[in-house]
């Protein structure tokens, strides 16, 4: 497993041109929003199509520092306004690998109090695919 | 921070449950000098151009000529004050570097709009986190599969 910036995962996002970039050292938090399952989704106004449907919505959220350098965060991500594309994100923990398509909506530049530059890049499953583990 | 741009989930908050792995700046890192960060202004000089003619400009110039302590040389066109800084000087930037410290490995109900339950568990180790994950999209695959 590779392990950069001191912390024992790896995220790698495709950037614009689909080259999947390790961008872990700028990466402080993120988070894979999951269903919880059929018992919890099944809703009377829901159809078992839409139920089946929903089991594979996932949705990731990317926090970090700002990083110009060649091919890390701001180099991936700055594409995610001017290219549909769809990214193939991997989250690398412990020896396992998550692997996911994702669509990218946003790639949010804020000044923090403290005087950091921090980014936030929300994404949702592209594929429909329940993402599983290898 | 304002939120960014997210496409809107099809179920409420309720129906989610996310996996989050945390390593906040301000417990997980700590403060750094150039050296430490390889800084690229520090190891080769920069330039700093401010436009005098704002009130931003203005108060930047007046920061470096006088309280920077930096070394510098100046010169002025167009209304433009360029600085040019030599190598081995502190940057304006605040590097920080981060410390041999596990991140948090969080699982909780909800999604990035709240936690409905307030449920929250913390994983000591990385594989547990994985493993406490992978269970649970097996789950997901097979409910799934089995329609």
């Amino acid at each position: 497993m590779a392990k950069e910036g001191g912390f024992p995962f790896a995220v790698s996002v495709d950037d614009g041109a689909a080259a999947l970039q390790v961008i872990s050292s700028d990466v402080t938090n993120f988070a894979f929003a999951t269903p919880r399952g059929v018992q919890d989704v099944t809703g009377v106004d829901k159809s078992a199509i839409e139920r089946l449907l929903l089991l594979a919505d996932f949705s990731v959220t990317l926090n970090g520092v700002f990083n110009d350098a060649a091919n890390m965060s701001h180099a991936v991500l700055k594409t995610v306004s001017s290219t549909s594309t769809v990214r193939t994100v991997t989250l690398a923990v412990s020896g396992q690998t998550l692997t996911n398509e994702c669509v990218f909506s946003d790639y949010s530049l804020t000044r923090a109090q403290d005087g950091s530059l921090v980014w936030t890049a929300p994404g949702v499953l592209a594929n429909g695919a329940v993402p599983t583990w290898s | 921070m304002a939120q960014p741009f997210r496409i809107e989930p099809a179920m409420p908050v309720s129906a989610y449950k996310t996996y989050a792995i945390s390593a906040p700046v301000q417990t997980h890192t700590r403060p750094a000098t150039c050296a430490e960060s390889d800084c690229v202004a520090w190891r080769n000089g920069w330039v700093t151009t401010v436009d005098v003619s704002t009130e931003l400009g203005a108060r930047q110039a007046k920061y470096i000529t006088s309280a920077s302590g930096r070394k510098y040389t100046m010169t002025e066109e167009s209304g433009f004050a360029r600085f040019e800084f030599l190598a081995g000087q502190k940057c304006f930037w605040e590097h920080r570097v981060p410390l041999d410290r596990e991140p948090l490995l969080i699982v909780r109900d909800g999604d990035w709009r709240g936690n409905p339950t307030g449920r929250r568990r913390l994983h000591a180790k990385p594989a547990d986190w994985v493993e406490d994950f992978q269970e649970h999209q097996g789950n997901l695959d097979n409910q799934l599969r089995r329609g």
